[in-house]
C-alpha cells in the first residue's frame, strides 16, 4: 500500500449553499475511485476538517464521474452573509480536502 | 435558431454581479450565439441591494452593474441577432428595463424590446405570514421590520412567454440560474413538460451559469491542472440539439480550457445530492452522466439525465437586518514577525474588552498560519517572514463595528508592536443583511410581464 496525498490523484472544487459546504472530489483516473470511496468516508472527512465542519458530513456517489460529492453541514460560520471567515464561501476548503493523505 | 442549423448556441456571459465584461463582449461579437445569459445575483448580491436601499430609499435596486455591462454588449448583440436573458433586474426589474432602454437609445439603437419580469418579489407575503424559516424555529412574521427582502425562485415560464413575444432583452428578478438558459431552449425546441429533456436543460444552465468555471477559471493548480492564458479565458458556449444533445466549448483561441475535467468540477459545484437537484422548472437526477472531449476545448454531454416534474413548493431567499460587521488587517515582517504578530492579537482582544465593546462573534486571525483552516501551526522549523492579524467582529450597534475596525487596523499599528504595515482608513465595515430560506406554494407567485421598446 502506498500513502498518497488526495491532490497526486484527485482533483476538488467547493461551493456553497447557506452554512453549507459541498466539495465535489474527482479522480484524474477512473481506476482510483474504489480506492477514494473505500478510503474517503464522510467520517474520515469530517475529523480532517475538526472545528471548521461543526455539523454532519454527507457524501454522495457518482461512479460514471468518477467522483464523490461531500455536504459538509454548519460549515461555513453560519454562511457568507454573516461568517467572520476571511474565506466566507469556503472556496479554500477543498484544497485542504486534497491535503488529506489515505492509502492506494 | 440561426440559418436553420438545426440546433441553439447559447452563451454564459457571467458568474456573478461583479464579473469580467469584455468575455460576454467577446460572445456576442465571436460567439455566433442565438442567446447570451446572465447570472447576476447571489445570497450575498440581493442582501446587499436591500441594504443599501433601506439606508437610502434612492440607491439602484437591480444590479448596479448591468448599466456598463449592457451597454458593452448591447451593440454585438443587436448587430448579430443574440437575444439577451439575465436575472440583472435583481430588487427592481422595471427600473432595469428603464435603465436599458435608455442605453439603447444613446448607443442609437433603432428597435429593441425589453420584457421585465416581475413576481419574484414576496416581501409583503413574507413579513404578513408565519412561514417557517428553515434550521431555526422563527417564522418570517417573527422578524418583523428586520425581514428587509424576500425573493422566490419562479420558474422561468415568464421568460419563455417573453422570448415568444418577441423580447429582445429579458430582465428578471430571482430565477433559478440554471432556468434562465432552459428558458430558450423550451422556448425553440417546446419540450413543454417533458421531463427528461427539461432536465437535460438544467444541466446544460447548470455547467453555464458560473461563466469561466466551466472554462478553466478556478480551476488551475499547477503541475496538476494546467490553464493558458487566465488573463483573457473565453466564457462558454453551448451547443443544444432538440433532442437534448449538447456540446459545451468557448470562443475559438480565447484563453482558458473546456475539459472533461472542468465540466466535473462545475456540475458538482454547490450541488448536494446529484438524484434529486431541485429547481422551480424540473427535478434532475444527473447522477450517471460524464464528459467526453470530442476535440480540443470541445466537450460532449453523455450519459442518461432523468426528471421529474416540478416542485409544488418554491424556494424563498431572506434577507435579515443582524447586525454589522467590522475588520481590520495589519501585518507584521521580518524577524520575529509571529511574536510581534501573536502580541498584537493579543492587544486588541484587550483592547475590545477593555472599551467594554461585546460583539456577538469576535475572532483574531493570524495569516500565514492557521487563519484559513485552524491547523496547529507548523513545526518543520519555518520561520514565517510575514504574519498577518486580522480582526473581524459582529455586533449589535454600527458604532461598535467601526470602533472594532479603526482599533484594529491603524490605531493597532500605532499603539502594538514595531514594524508593522498601516494602510489609514481602510478597513471593513458592512451592515449585515443575515440569508434565511423558506418555501411557498408556487401556486401563490403571480409573475407579470411588462414589455418596453424602442
Amino acid at each position: 500500500m502506498a500513502r498518497t496525498q488526495l491532490r497526486e490523484i484527485c482533483h476538488a472544487r467547493a461551493g456553497d449553499k447557506g452554512d453549507i459546504g459541498n466539495i465535489g472530489l474527482i479522480v484524474y483516473d477512473k481506476e482510483h475511485f474504489e480506492a477514494i470511496r473505500r478510503e474517503v468516508t464522510p467520517e474520515r472527512v469530517k475529523a480532517h476538517f475538526g472545528d471548521l465542519v461543526k455539523g454532519d458530513v454527507e457524501r454522495y456517489e457518482l461512479p460514471r464521474m468518477g467522483a464523490l460529492n461531500f455536504i459538509l453541514h454548519a460549515a461555513l460560520d453560519g454562511g457568507v452573509t454573516r461568517s467572520l471567515r476571511l474565506d466566507g464561501h469556503g472556496k479554500s476548503l477543498s484544497a485542504h480536502l486534497l491535503g488529506m493523505e489515505v492509502d492506494l | 435558431m440561426k440559418d436553420g442549423r438545426g440546433y441553439i448556441r447559447i452563451g454564459g456571459g457571467a458568474a456573478g454581479a461583479e464579473e469580467r465584461i469584455d468575455p460576454a463582449v467577446e460572445l456576442a461579437e465571436k460567439g455566433d450565439l442565438d442567446y447570451l445569459c446572465f447570472d447576476s445575483l447571489s445570497e450575498v448580491e440581493l442582501s446587499s441591494i436591500a441594504s443599501n436601499r433601506s439606508g437610502n430609499p434612492d440607491a439602484v435596486g437591480y444590479d448596479a452593474f448591468m448599466g456598463p455591462r449592457l451597454r458593452a454588449v448591447l451593440p454585438a448583440c443587436v448587430r448579430n441577432g443574440v437575444r439577451i436573458i439575465g436575472n440583472m433586474g435583481a430588487g427592481d426589474p422595471m427600473a432595469a428595463q428603464a435603465l436599458v432602454l435608455d442605453i439603447a437609445r444613446e448607443l442609437g439603437i433603432e428597435r429593441l424590446k425589453v420584457a421585465a419580469v416581475l413576481g419574484d418579489n414576496v416581501l409583503s407575503v413574507a413579513r404578513a405570514s408565519d412561514l417557517e424559516v428553515v434550521g431555526t424555529t422563527l417564522t418570517t412574521r417573527s422578524f418583523g421590520e428586520k425581514l428587509i427582502s424576500a425573493h422566490a425562485y419562479i420558474p422561468c415560464d415568464p421568460i419563455v412567454e417573453a422570448l415568444r413575444q418577441g423580447a429582445d432583452v429579458v430582465l428578471t428578478g430571482r430565477v433559478g440560474d440554471a432556468s434562465l438558459f432552459l428558458a430558450p431552449l423550451l422556448h425553440e425546441f417546446g419540450w413543454g413538460e417533458d421531463w427528461d429533456l427539461r432536465a437535460r436543460g438544467i444541466v446544460v444552465g447548470h455547467l453555464l451559469e458560473c461563466g469561466a468555471q466551466v472554462t478553466g477559471g478556478y480551476f488551475a493548480d499547477p503541475p496538476y491542472k494546467v490553464v493558458p492564458d487566465m488573463h483573457r479565458i473565453g466564457f462558454p458556449i453551448a451547443d443544444v440539439h432538440p433532442d437534448g444533445t449538447a456540446f459545451i466549448t468557448k470562443v475559438e483561441g480565447s484563453g482558458g480550457l473546456v475539459s472533461p475535467a472542468t465540466c466535473r468540477e462545475q456540475m458538482l459545484y454547490e450541488v448536494a445530492d446529484p438524484e434529486c437537484y431541485i429547481e422551480a422548472d424540473v427535478v434532475t437526477n444527473f447522477v450517471d452522466i460524464d464528459f467526453e472531449e470530442v476535440a480540443p476545448n470541445r466537450v460532449r454531454i453523455v450519459g442518461a439525465v432523468k426528471g421529474r416534474p416540478r416542485p409544488e413548493m418554491l424556494k424563498v431567499s431572506l434577507g435579515v437586518q443582524e447586525g454589522f460587521l467590522g475588520s481590520g488587517l495589519v501585518y507584521y515582517g521580518g524577524p520575529g514577525a509571529y511574536e510581534r504578530a501573536s502580541l498584537a492579537a493579543d492587544t486588541i482582544a484587550r483592547r475590545i474588552d477593555y472599551l467594554g465593546i461585546q460583539p456577538q462573534k469576535l475572532e483574531v486571525q493570524l495569516l500565514g498560519i492557521n487563519a484559513m483552516y485552524r491547523q496547529p501551526p507548523a513545526t518543520n522549523g519555518f520561520v514565517p517572514q510575514e504574519v498577518g492579524v486580522r480582526t473581524a467582529a459582529l455586533t449589535e450597534r454600527r458604532e461598535d463595528a467601526i470602533t472594532i475596525a479603526r482599533e484594529s487596523s491603524t490605531a493597532l499599528s500605532n499603539n502594538g508592536p514595531a514594524a508593522v504595515t498601516c494602510r489609514q482608513r481602510q478597513y471593513e465595515l458592512k451592515e449585515v443583511i443575515g440569508y434565511h430560506h423558506t418555501f411557498l406554494p408556487a401556486r401563490t407567485i403571480q409573475p407579470e410581464l411588462v414589455y418596453g421598446e424602442l
